[in-house]
């Protein structure tokens, strides 16, 4: 009996210790949001909060192939309110599941908001500890709506599609790739200045070329796609994407596909205004000739390879310098990292020019030198 | 091997010093080094490891000196009784809210990042009744539990942090030395707070092997605590940069929550994280908890201890749901670490000091 008394108290203690869960919702009581896009909206003080949320019912039955068609596999939730927070709270009372953040894979921000209220968006993203610092964030050209709207043909689901457009990287270098952690290191780092990724909806699909600038928690206007593949060379970000380039008699152009690319940045002088100097190092393969050199020349020489590195040279340095006179001359905000790289490196001379580095920015003095070297030339001569 | 159910093995010593140690710094060591020092922040984190090794030479030396007796004995051969008594007693305190708050740390952050409904007071008691379980047992269980879990919390913290690495820009820690001589001294000041748990050998004297080996001991808990909060500082910098690091309460579990693990299969370590977050906790609530029913008991001369950690229970299950908010509890935090501080360095270093000027010596046992 003494023996049965003790196992008694234990399945009792089991019972109260063991049971009561109370955070426990079963999976099937959930909705995974897994993109969110923020608009303006007309009253003062509200936004508009979409979510995209995957249907799993319809996904799954999709795949078996019966499917019945036409059943939409994502949903779309819209409701006003002054923070993200206050939305999903709101949407409990027309959603009778509860609305889960874990998977959330992108934010999309439209335009008008983040002009003006970009912190009060940032902030629940990193007090709330339910959105994960690996989901993407973006600012999207016109409404965020529009986004939220897009139908991919691609994939079925648009946070799928949207998130691994991102994973693109090794093919262009004409967007930024970052990530919610990432994006708020640089917006610390840098006070309140950083790059964006930017998105323009159309129609089936999304583009995600360019990128938005961000001053002061405020965003300030567009790069537009060589530009920003400009400011990637300066930051050493590139490690994909084509240069093509006029074929230098006027047949035709030359296609050259980056492999990689390394940079060294060093302070030339110092002064009331600092000098940089950059050194830019390319280096890849050549995809495409002009259809003289292997018809009439009968063999890509060495010389054409030369002349065609100096040309994809001059083609990056290019855009290296409109990113960097973009930068300079309309925004006047240093997303280079030249300050950056002053404050790790230089810490001494950064403390001269700290204070009015806005101002200092503008007029620093860049000498920008690229080297690129071909690796290989495909299967032809 | 059998051993003796009162002593613990220098390997054991170890590790039940340096689980006693990690705890809390895990968590917050990056923010407050960042809030000193910047980038130089990983530095202080040498330095304050360093003067906590030196620190704690003077309560090894005492040991040495008495082997064999328990604190409460030394302080009142040195002090005489009163004082020695009155020592104790803040001790217990001490210890008591050292308790506490360990445990009111671990039922705040797993509140914050897994289960935001689950009450507060829940999750202390029943952590606290884990605890209970395990002390009632005695020290060289404890020990020999340390021993058990030291593995299964340092390889996946190594193993976890390392994956940080392909996001991390390493540049954020520069640049070197660029703080002022005063506030790098402060920084290292509050590091030192950081290794808080450092007094409980101060109880654990009588129950060591080898007494002889104490310097050892202390150097290789203290180096391989300091490794890791090194670790976990250089990562959070690198990861979440020293800006951002400074805004956040608990940057070290945030950092986790930008990590993907390679592969689609785990690729998020958050319940990781959590199951070695409750791991750090337990051991040391469990080390400060049987170190103050150990106190107790070498005060009173009772005959056994466990009959302390029942009287503990309810005061330290009442200061751990006392604060507020995690402000409040920042603040608690801050007052037991400056004590502890007190208590195993500077204490121990004026009872010494007493004692080689009275010279006042141990029995050789």
């Amino acid at each position: 009996m003494k023996r049965h008394k003790k196992l008694i108290i234990c399945a009792l203690a089991a019972a109260l210790f063991l049971s009561g869960c109370w955070d426990m919702v079963e999976i099937d009581r959930r909705l995974f949001v897994g993109l969110i896009g923020v608009d303006l909206c007309d009253k003062p003080n509200l936004f508009t909060f979409h979510f995209s949320i995957p249907i799993a019912r319809e996904i799954t039955g999709g795949e078996s192939g019966g499917g019945g068609g036409g059943g939409e596999s994502v949903g779309l939730l819209t409701t006003e309110a002054y923070s993200l927070i206050d939305a999903a709270r709101n949407l409990s009372l027309r959603v009778n599941r509860d609305i889960y953040f874990e998977h959330l894979r992108m934010v999309v921000i439209g335009e008008d908001v983040a002009r003006e209220h970009l912190q009060d968006i940032l902030n629940p993203l990193m007090r709330q500890t339910e959105f994960n610092r690996r989901c993407r964030i973006a600012i999207s050209e016109g409404s965020a709506e529009k986004v939220m709207k897009v139908t991919p043909w691609v994939e079925r689901l648009k946070a799928e599609y949207m998130e691994t457009l991102y994973s693109s990287k090794k093919m262009s270098g004409k967007f930024v790739g970052m990530e919610m952690g990432d994006f708020f290191r640089n917006l610390y780092a840098n006070n309140g200045s950083t790059l964006i990724s930017k998105i323009t909806p159309n129609g089936t699909e999304v583009n995600i070329g360019g990128s938005g600038v961000i001053k002061n928690f405020k965003f300030v206007g567009w790069l537009n796609e060589e530009e920003t593949q400009g400011v990637n060379f300066f930051l050493g970000k590139v490690s994909g994407g084509d240069i093509v380039v006029k074929d230098i008699e006027g047949e035709g152009t030359e296609t050259f596909t980056m492999l990689g690319q390394k940079r060294r940045l060093s302070l030339k002088s110092a002064g009331p205004v600092p000098e940089f100097s950059l050194q830019v190092y390319v280096h890849g393969n050549i995809a495409s000739t002009p259809h003289r050199i292997t018809y009439h020349e009968a063999k890509l020489e060495s010389k054409d390879i030369e002349r065609l590195e100096e040309l994809v040279s001059k083609e990056i340095e290019s855009q290296i310098l409109k990113g960097v006179k973009k930068l300079q001359d309309d925004y006047k905000v240093d997303l280079l990292n030249l300050g950056d790289y002053l404050r790790k490196y230089k810490p001494a001379l950064w403390k001269m020019y700290e204070a009015d580095w806005e101002d200092i920015f503008p007029n620093v003095k860049i000498d920008i030198n690229v080297k690129t070297t071909v690796k290989n030339i495909g299967a032809m001569l | 091997m059998l051993t003796n159910n009162d002593l613990i093995t220098v390997p054991q010593a170890v590790v039940l010093i340096i689980l006693t140690i990690l705890e809390i710094g895990l968590l917050i060591l990056p923010r407050e080094v960042a809030l000193y020092a910047n980038s130089d922040g990983w530095i202080l984190v040498i330095i304050g490891g360093f003067l906590v090794f030196i620190g704690s030479l003077a309560m090894s030396t005492l040991i040495r000196r008495f082997p064999g007796e328990t604190f409460i004995e030394i302080s009142s051969k040195v002090i005489g009784k009163f004082f020695a008594y009155a020592i104790g007693v803040v001790l217990i305190v001490h210890l008591t809210l050292a308790t506490s708050i360990v445990i009111r740390t671990f039922a705040e952050v797993v509140n914050a990042f897994m289960l935001e409904n689950t009450p507060r007071e829940f999750i202390i008691i029943s952590q606290m009744l884990l605890t209970v379980y395990l002390i009632r047992h005695g020290i060289e269980p404890t020990a020999r539990i340390a021993e058990i879990l030291f593995p299964i919390l340092i390889v996946p913290i190594f193993a976890m942090y390392m994956m940080a690495i392909p996001k991390a820009d390493f540049t954020e820690l520069l640049p070197v030395f660029n703080t002022p001589i005063k506030s790098m001294a402060m920084g290292s000041l509050n590091t030192m707070f950081s290794f808080f748990g450092i007094e409980v050998l101060l109880m654990l004297g009588p129950y060591l092997q080898r007494p002889d080996k104490i310097y050892w001991t202390m150097f290789v808990s203290v180096g391989v605590a300091t490794l890791i909060y090194l670790l976990v500082v250089i990562i959070t910098f690198a990861g979440i940069g020293v800006e951002n690091t400074k805004t956040l309460i608990w940057p070290g579990i945030t950092i986790i929550r930008m990590i993907t693990a390679p592969g689609r299969i785990f690729e998020r370590l958050d319940a990781l994280a959590m199951a070695l977050w409750t791991i750090a906790s337990f051991t040391t609530a469990s080390s400060f908890y049987l170190t103050g029913a150990i106190t107790s008991y070498h005060l009173t001369g009772a005959r056994e201890f466990k009959f302390f950690i029942a009287i503990l229970f309810p005061w330290i299950y009442f200061i751990a749901a006392l604060p507020p908010n995690v402000i409040a509890t920042e603040t608690l935090i801050y007052v037991v670490k400056v004590v502890s501080m007190i208590l195993g360095i500077a204490l121990p270093f004026f009872i010494l000091l007493l004692a080689i000027i009275l010279k006042k010596k141990g029995g050789t046992a």
